[in-house]
């Protein structure tokens, strides 16, 4: 049976400290969609003549989720306290699992700073359970040549699977907890079906683009589109040549804590995140720049 | 610690702190108030913190208090953002958080007692006391005798 459509979010515009990116979740009274707690795309077009120390977003302390980056244009230069460098670039993926704390900036590298170009990525939040929140932080990159590819049965549909299985396809990232998320190119008229467990909640996001979704409403660019848990599949047909994501994962159903960079199941928990960053616990990044 | 002493001590780093005339209560003397600077220096993520230093020298120890605030939206303000005030002195840590009105606290400096008086905390050695307002983002700090 296929999952029928629940609502379609449009994302909000927001300004987080001077960056303006597109905001599908949280939005309008929608805390979260259990485990998502945030989807941010960020597309930008680098004026040139910068140095790396000035564009993107410098140091700051997560706990207690995963924030994910899926690059599309450009690469991001992640540091991170656990002593991380990695460049990963348009196509690949960063999942970093906070768990008990971690540092990290993320910032397009010195030739996009300097030079200029296109930049554009989405990161979204995973919680994570309480019973992982205080595991030791962990750092997964993913290059596009590793990302393992699906070709929809009309050849139209390129389907990159970066985490949790589906049509016989498994991502390479070690889950915290169940979980599909894929990234699609989607040709004009190319079609296809997505298997998602119907206990997932699943979240669709057109990065942009149109596609008739269940054959039944469209979508268009930076539109959400969140399924019903009534169906163990979805399908959709590319309108127009469009870029999607899928974020799909079993429901965490604990009470949720979520103040800036840390995600607790309660106040307390916050203050304590906030204390051992302030202790060093969470270690300490010093970045280092050529220029 | 005198009540001279005590005032002497209390020293201010950064701009837009703003000492008030002492006055006088009933019960208590005013001897100093804070308007606490803002957190406005942003964190990614909702995060901002202050980029003044509040320096109090209290029982014969320098206590920093500092203050972040946790946007709950991440983007915008509102009245569930969540504000913690953290004190450090003699190598050890109180932090209070505050959502609206509602405060509480963790931790402990050894010499100081802390207890929630209404919506205010209330800081004290043997001579002072010191409240904290979250709603009047004040710092008053009173002497229990003349």
């Amino acid at each position: 049976m296929t999952r029928s459509i629940h609502k379609i979010i449009p994302a909000q515009k927001v300004n987080m400290g001077g960056i303006i990116l597109d905001q599908s979740l949280p939005v309008n009274g929608i805390e979260q969609i259990d485990p998502f707690l945030l989807i941010h795309h960020w597309a930008d077009k680098m004026p040139g003549g910068q140095k790396e120390k000035e564009v993107g977003v410098g140091p700051h302390p997560h706990r207690g989720f995963s924030p994910v980056s899926l690059i599309f244009k450009g690469s991001v230069n992640h540091r991170d306290s656990l002593g991380t460098k990695s460049l990963v670039k348009a196509g690949g993926a960063q999942w970093m699992n906070s768990g008990k704390g971690i540092i990290h900036s993320e910032r397009p590298p010195k030739e996009l700073a300097e030079n200029g170009g296109d930049f554009e990525l989405i990161q979204f939040w995973a919680n994570s359970p309480a019973s992982k929140k205080m595991e030791p932080a962990k750092y997964q990159p993913l290059s596009a040549e590793d990302t393992p590819t699906i070709t929809s049965k009309d050849g139209k549909i390129k389907a990159g699977v970066v985490a949790g299985e589906t049509l016989g396809t498994t991502g390479p990232i070690d889950l915290v907890t169940p979980m599909l998320v894929m990234r699609f190119d989607i040709e004009q008229g190319g079609e296809m079906e997505v298997p998602v467990p119907e206990n997932f909640n699943a979240l669709l996001y057109l990065l942009d683009g149109k596609a008739e979704i269940n054959g039944e409403r469209h979508a268009g660019g930076k539109d959400l589109v969140w399924f019903k848990n009534d169906g163990e599949s979805f399908s959709f047909e590319g309108l127009e040549k469009t870029r999607a994501i899928l974020l799909a994962g079993a429901p965490i159903n604990e009470p949720l804590a979520t103040y800036g960079p840390f995600v607790m199941n309660n106040q307390t928990q916050i203050m304590e995140a906030l204390r051992d960053y302030q202790m060093g616990k969470m270690g300490v990044l010093i970045e280092e720049f050529d220029s | 610690m005198n009540r001279k002493e005590f005032i002497r001590n209390i020293s201010l780093l950064g701009v837009g702190i703003s000492l008030t005339p002492l006055a006088f209560s009933k019960q208590t003397k005013l001897a100093a108030q804070y308007n606490l600077p803002a957190a406005s220096v942003h964190i990614p993520h909702g995060n901002f913190a202050s980029s003044d230093l509040i320096v109090l020298h209290v029982s014969e120890m320098n206590i920093e208090v500092t203050i972040q605030k946790f946007m709950k939206n991440g983007i915008t303000d509102s009245e569930e953002d969540l504000t913690v005030y953290t004190f450090h002195g003699n190598n050890e840590m109180l932090s209070v958080s505050a959502i609206g009105n509602a405060l509480s606290s963790m931790g402990e400096i050894q010499g100081l007692r802390f207890q929630k008086v209404g919506n205010n905390l209330q800081l004290s050695d043997k001579t002072y006391v010191a409240h904290l307002s979250s709603s009047q983002n004040t710092l008053v700090i009173r002497s229990h005798s003349y």
